[in-house]
Order: C-alpha cells, then structure tokens, then sequence
C-alpha cells in the first residue's frame, strides 16, 4: 500500500480546472502590477538567451564552443536557466509568433502558469493524504495568499520554485516505481533555483527520524562469508535516482555550466552562500546586516498570512507535533510518517531563514517553499469540521471553506496591484503595518500606476531617475507602449527632469535629496488605502 | 468542539478586522474637501503638517490646495516650536498632543478626519541657528566645520520619519554648539541618533546641556529624537555639547527651535 491514498481522473480534471482558473486571474492581475527590478534582468536574460536557439538554427556547428555559450549565456548566470529560458519561448510564442500578448505580459505567462500548477499540485496532495475537501480547501487557502498571488504574477522563479519544491515533495511521496520521475522532476527543481538543494537536508532528516530506534541501538555488526564487519543501511533507489537524475538534468539544462562545470557550479553556490544583504524595515528598525532576530520568517508570516490560516497552521502543527512525540515516546510501525514528512516541509525553509546570518530581504517569498504545506496543515486541522458539518447540511462545507478563505482573498484585492505590501488581520491591513514601521516595497514595481502621469505630462524627451527601477525595466515599459518611447532613463538625480522615490530603507536618501531641491515639486503618489508605495517628483520651470 | 471554537474566533476576528479596516481606510475625496474647508482660513507663514506622515497623498492634496503654506514632515518634525501649524490627522492617526505654550484657535472635522490650527501664545523661531567655533549656521550657511565635526543643516533620517535640522557628525574633542537667543528663551526641539547614526555608532554619545541648569544625559541608542527643552541662561544663552568615545560613525540629529 502506497503513503498516499490514489488519485483519480476526476481529480486530476478538478486540478486542471482550478489551475485554469488561477491562470487566468493571475493574467488579468498582472496587467496592473509593475514589473520589478530581478524581471527587467530576467527580460533581458530571456532576450540573450534566445539569441543561441537562434544560433542552433542557423550555425549549429558553432553553437555548442565555448566562446558561442559565453557569448549567449554569460548574463544573470548566477541562476539556472530552466525559468528564463521558458520566459524566452513564451516571448516568443505569444509575443512574436502569434502577437495574442504584450512583451511583459508573454514573458510572464511560465511563472503564472507554476503559480497555477503550484494550487493544482495543493489540491492533489490534500487528496493523497486525506480527501477532496482537504484538497480543496488547501489550494485555496494557498490561491488567495495575498503575497503567493502577488509573486504568482511575475516573471521570476520564486513561485517556480514553490511549485517545484511542491513537486519534488509529491514525486517523492508518490515515488514507488517511480524513481526516475523522482530523478527528473528533481532535476527540473535543481534548474528552477537554488533553494531545493535543501530539499534532500529535509529527506535526511526524515530518513534519521525514521530510523532513530535503530540508530539510538546502534547499528549492528554483521558477517558475510566469515568476514566481520559493519551492515550500512540499504541505499534505497530513491536516493540513487536523485543523486545522478537530479544533477545530470541540472547539468544538462544549462548550457553556461558545459565549459567549465566545477568551476562554474562553484560559483553558482557561492554567490548565493555569500549573498549581499540588503535592508529591511521591520517593526520601525531599519535592518541591514546581520545577526537578524530569528523570529523573523514566523512573525512575517503571522502578519502577512490570512488569520484563519495561520490559525488552522498552527493547530495543525500542535495537532502533528503531538502525534510525532506520541510515536516518539510509545513508538512506531509506521514505515513512512507522512506527519513528520509534513512538518519538515513546514519547518526547513522557515528554520533556514531565521538563521542569523541568512539575508532577509525578499519580504516573504524566500520560506514560500513551506506555504502550501501550511496551507495542507491548515486544511487538516478544519478537517473534522468540514466533516461534522458536511452531515449536517451538504452545502455547509463549501460556505465554510468560502468563509475562511475569503479573508485572504479580500487582502489580495485590497493590495492589488502592490501585493508585495500586503499585511493581513494580525496587522491590521496595509495601514496598521504601515504604522508598525513594516516594509511595503523592495523592488521597483510600484510605480506603473504613475506612469500615466508622466505620460501625461512630461515634455518631449524628458529623464526620469527611477531609484529603484531599473533600466531593463523602463524599456520593458517602454517596449509594451506603457511608457512614452521619447522618455529616457537617467541615473543621475541632478540630470532628470522626473524622478521616482520609493517609501524603503535604502531609498530615504533619495527622498531627502529630491525634497531638498527647491525646484522639486510632488506631483502624485501611489498608494492603497491612503499608505504610500511610491511618489513622484517633477522639476519645476525645465 | 476546542477545534470548532478555535476556528469560529478566527473567523470572527478575520472578518471583523477586514471590516474595521475597511471602514476607516481613508478617502482621497474627503482629504481634498477638509483642506478646502481650511484653506479659507491660512494666513502669510502658516505652517502645515499631516499624520500619519507615510500618508502622503495628504501632502500631494496640500501642493494643489495650499501650495504657500510651509510642510512639516511629521511627528519628529512637530518637536521644535512653530507658530501657527495646521494638522491634519486620519481616523487612525498616531497620537499627538499640542506642547506646553500652544493652543487649538479652530477645529474642523470630514467624515473622520480632522484638521487643527495650533499656534504658539508667545514668540517663537522654528529653527535656531547654532554656532561652532567661529562658524555661524544660518539660511545662507548650512555647513560648518571644526576639529573634524561637521554641522550641516539637512532633512534628517530616522528609518521611515524625517525632520529638518542639523546631521552632526563628531570630531575627536567634545563639541559645542552655542545658540542665542532672547533672554529668558527656551531651546525647544529634539536630539537623538540618525538612521545611520544608529547603525554605525560605536560608542555611547553624550549630551550636555548648559544653559540656566547644567544636566547630562546619554543619547538613547535608538533611531529617533527625543524631546529636548533648555531655558537659556540670563544672556538668553544655551550650549550643547555632544562627545563619544568613539566618534566615528557617531551621526546625532538635532531639530530645534526657541521660544518664549
């Protein structure tokens, strides 16, 4: 008998349904939301990388030298290259080929779509483990998370990276006479980014668990054939397929790594070991090396996750951790304990982020990895509820699961298109963290509803300083018809004629300097709910 | 029943919030229309003000309606004397109570929020002008420099608040900053660390105060001012001398003002 209950066509359709829908309220959504600094890099990268497909076709013999990889593949190779090179084809395919999209929007559609998958993949795993409404209630908690519906929008790897971690977590419960599915979709993480090289630290963990009995005894001395010596634990084929599968496919997918492989490995992994830190505002402190308060992910997440959720996380977390230290102390048969696989997944990316030294920019998306285990958590915990009430009245779980996502759903809308600012009940909404002194921006979206302005506005040929958008940015805007075409990008305060200032850490020199010129006049804000994301400064008399 | 319980509270909570929330989450059109009623009333350097500060729609709505009148940039910006100020505040405003020696003249009121005229009973200046050494600080000169401290008049940074005033950076010797005024006179403002005073600091900064008294005090090791009030001596005199052990790295805001 499998760890996981089987799954039937008719979930997989309801799967596909709620992936369908997401993606399209993800497609609507994202046609508000700016474009952030990591997607003008990823824009460009997608542009450069598509440049050797291109050589494929057209000089295959001199693609594959090393100067040729360099040539196309040198830019942003501190990341894999699975994302952006999917970023490419849908350019491509819906932007060139087909014209159905604009640029921004054609890129965006691969993260959108493992946003969407990453609800589906929920859904499949509340019904492995317990059922339907399980299931269903786990991806909608995860669907209307204001933030995962807010990355969900974008062309960058952080909701990739959930899906895929979501993924490997699947493939492996589901992992009896699949190994080599194991083996790939590992590998297709590996490709999306770096955080699931932790993932088999979380197997190791959950093998020494359930092994701790034999362990704690010691392993016993054996014999073969008259020789004495040590019996190792039998390698399962699990571990074998992950170990070669996983790094060949990471290997294979990109092409900067073939010249110089160790080398070039070695550096992927340590520039994100040595990852610069940038600042962060936090309870009115401004938070800009280390040593970080470890509570940091838990108290983000308390007051950026939806109530009801965090509430139903942690009485599923009290509820499984109850029952491990009952298997602990009286013991267990239970070959795989689902429950402790649960909490590693909820736990690892949170404990890995409230280490001290770990950067904590990013506001909430780099533990993401554990939301929809908290998600599942929260739906296991409400369970019995929706059982109980399901005998009382047929229609009573479906209002309950609307009630209690709802909540999330209502934030998301509130927030949008600045979904990166969103605080939930805890926080009293964007205002009451506003008030706490809390982070409402890091990366130069925020400012596209200001753009119509400047439209407006700006005379033939003006300069805008961005603070923090970026040049790759600006032209994406520009390219897609947002921004005027005449305008131009200038990194130079003292030479624009328009500037930008974002309300964070790191921009408030920018704020002072620009409301220190007395030919700087404040033209408009964005903002929700009267809390300001970003302003906008015009020179006067230019 | 624990669980059902646990679950109904959340839910109430979830909503009820979301509905408070909602229901005090301001208006654009309501800001504009409560300035409107007040803009009737300004005089020639009346000051203005808003809060929560980070609610700058306030300040865009204050250009358009009211552009002659002078901006304070919030709660630590409201530390040093003003003569007339107008307040604007939202539902949710911080607290914020007038100092000794200012009254309310009018009120006004829009669906929640609220707009005050303060203004100061005796005479006041919103920033006093300190000298160093031989260098006197004033509109025209904003920066003087002696024995490797500096006094640069600037906005000043608190890790989201800003005021206007002086960012000091210390030398090796004791510095004294030494403001005139009318006898009798109080230097009235706030002192503290800035932003990056705070993050850089490496020892303990202290504050003397001289002026009719002598007190000493260390400056808290937090990004913010805190209040300061010194009556000056029978010259109308007030020295205030800053030093730290270690000076570097030590950056000391000082937004002040006198009165009488």
């Amino acid at each position: 008998m499998g760890i996981m209950k089987p799954v039937s066509s008719q979930h997989y359709r309801v799967a596909l349904l709620l992936a369908l829908v997401y993606m399209l309220l993800l497609i609507l959504a994202q046609m508000q939301t700016g474009v952030t600094r990591d997607e003008g890099y990823y824009f460009k990268a997608a542009h450069e990388y598509s440049g050797w497909f291109k050589q494929i076709v057209e000089e295959p013999s001199k693609a594959f030298s090393a100067q040729a990889i360099d040539k196309h593949w040198s830019y942003n190779h501190e990341h894999p290259v699975l994302m952006k090179t999917l970023f490419a084809a849908s350019y491509s395919l819906f932007h060139e080929v087909l014209g159905w999209t604009s640029e921004i929007t054609a890129m965006r559609l691969p993260g959108i779509a493992m946003s969407a998958l990453g609800v589906a993949l929920t859904f499949l795993l509340g019904v492995g483990w317990c059922g339907v409404r399980t299931g269903l209630l786990a991806a909608l908690f995860l669907a209307f998370q204001p933030r995962y519906f807010y990355h969900g929008q974008l062309a960058c790897f952080d909701a990739a990276v959930i899906t895929m971690w979501l993924a490997v977590a699947l493939a492996w419960l589901y992992r009896e006479d699949h190994h080599l599915r194991l083996g790939l979709v590992f590998g297709l993480a590996m490709a999306t980014k770096h955080n699931v090289l932790f993932f088999p630290i979380l197997l190791l963990l959950h093998w020494l668990w359930l092994h701790r009995e034999a362990l704690l005894r010691g392993y016993r001395p054996a014999s073969v054939d008259g020789a004495h010596g040590f019996a190792l634990p039998v390698i399962p084929w699990w571990v074998l397929a992950m170990g070669l599968i996983g790094p060949l496919v990471f290997l294979l997918h990109w092409p900067y790594l073939w010249p110089a492989p160790l080398e070039r490995i070695g550096f992927y992994l340590n520039f994100h070991l040595h990852h610069e830190h940038y600042p962060v505002r936090y309870f009115g402190a401004g938070l800009w090396e280390p040593p970080f308060p470890i509570t940091f992910p838990l108290v983000m997440s308390a007051l950026t996750l939806s109530l009801p959720l965090v509430v139903a996380c942690c009485g599923g977390f009290f509820e499984q951790s109850r029952q491990m230290l009952h298997r602990l102390w009286w013991g267990s048969s239970d070959r795989h304990d689902k429950g402790a696989f649960l909490l590693l997944n909820l736990c690892i990316p949170v404990l890995l982020i409230a280490a001290p030294s770990v950067p904590i920019f990013g506001g909430t998306k780099h533990w993401m990895n554990a939301l929809p285990f908290a998600a599942l958590l929260a739906a296991l915990f409400c369970a019995p509820i929706l059982a109980h009430l399901a005998k009382l009245r047929p229609w009573a779980p479906a209002l309950t699961i609307a009630l209690l996502v709802l909540p999330g759903a209502v934030t998301t809308a509130r927030a949008h298109p600045h979904g990166i600012a969103a605080y939930s009940e805890l926080a009293f909404g964007l205002r009451g963290a506003a008030a706490l002194g809390m982070q409402r921006q890091f990366w130069g979206g925020g400012l596209r509803p200001l753009l119509a302005t400047i439209n407006a506005e700006a005379k033939q040929g003006a300069k805008i300083f961005g603070d923090r958008m970026n040049e790759d940015s600006f032209k994406a805007y520009q390219r897609d018809g947002i921004l005027r075409a005449d305008l131009r990008f200038t990194l130079h305060m003292s030479r624009a004629q328009w500037w930008f200032t974002f309300h964070q850490p790191d921009s408030d020199w920018v704020l002072s300097a620009i409301r220190s010129r007395v030919d700087a006049r404040l033209v408009a804000v964005a903002d929700r709910e009267g809390v300001t994301i970003v302003s906008l400064y015009r020179r006067e008399g230019k | 029943m624990i669980r059902l319980f646990v679950m109904v509270l959340a839910l109430s909570a979830a909503w009820g919030i979301q509905a408070i929330t909602w229901l005090r989450a301001p208006s654009g059109a309501d800001r504009q229309v409560l300035i409107e009623t007040t803009k009737a009333h300004y005089q020639a350097g009346d000051e203005a003000a808003f809060l929560p500060a980070w609610e700058r729609s306030w300040a865009v709505d204050l250009q358009h309606l009211v552009p002659q009148a002078k901006r304070r940039l919030g709660r630590q910006d409201l530390m040093r004397p003003f003569g007339r100020l107008w307040l604007y505040r939202s539902a949710d405003a911080p607290a914020w109570s007038a100092p000794e020696g200012v009254v309310v003249v009018q009120s006004f009121e829009h669906r929640g929020l609220r707009a005050v005229l303060l203004q100061r009973e005796t005479k006041s200046q919103p920033f006093a002008w300190p000298k160093i050494g031989n260098c006197s600080l004033s509109r025209k000169r904003k920066v003087c420099s002696s024995q490797g401290a500096k006094v640069q008049f600037s906005e000043l940074a608190f890790d989201g608040p800003f005021a206007k005033g002086f960012k000091i950076t210390l030398g090796k010797e004791p510095l004294v900053l030494r403001f005139k005024m009318p006898a009798g006179g109080r230097l009235i403002g706030g002192v503290g660390l800035t932003a990056h005073g705070h993050r850089h600091a490496r020892s303990a900064v202290n504050l003397r105060l001289v002026g009719s008294d002598i007190t000493s005090k260390q400056l808290p090791f937090y990004s913010a001012m805190h209040k300061l009030q010194v009556i000056s001596d029978d010259q109308g005199e007030v020295n205030l001398i800053l030093e730290a052990e270690e000076p570097q790295g030590s950056e000391i805001a000082l937004s002040v003002g006198w009165a009488l």
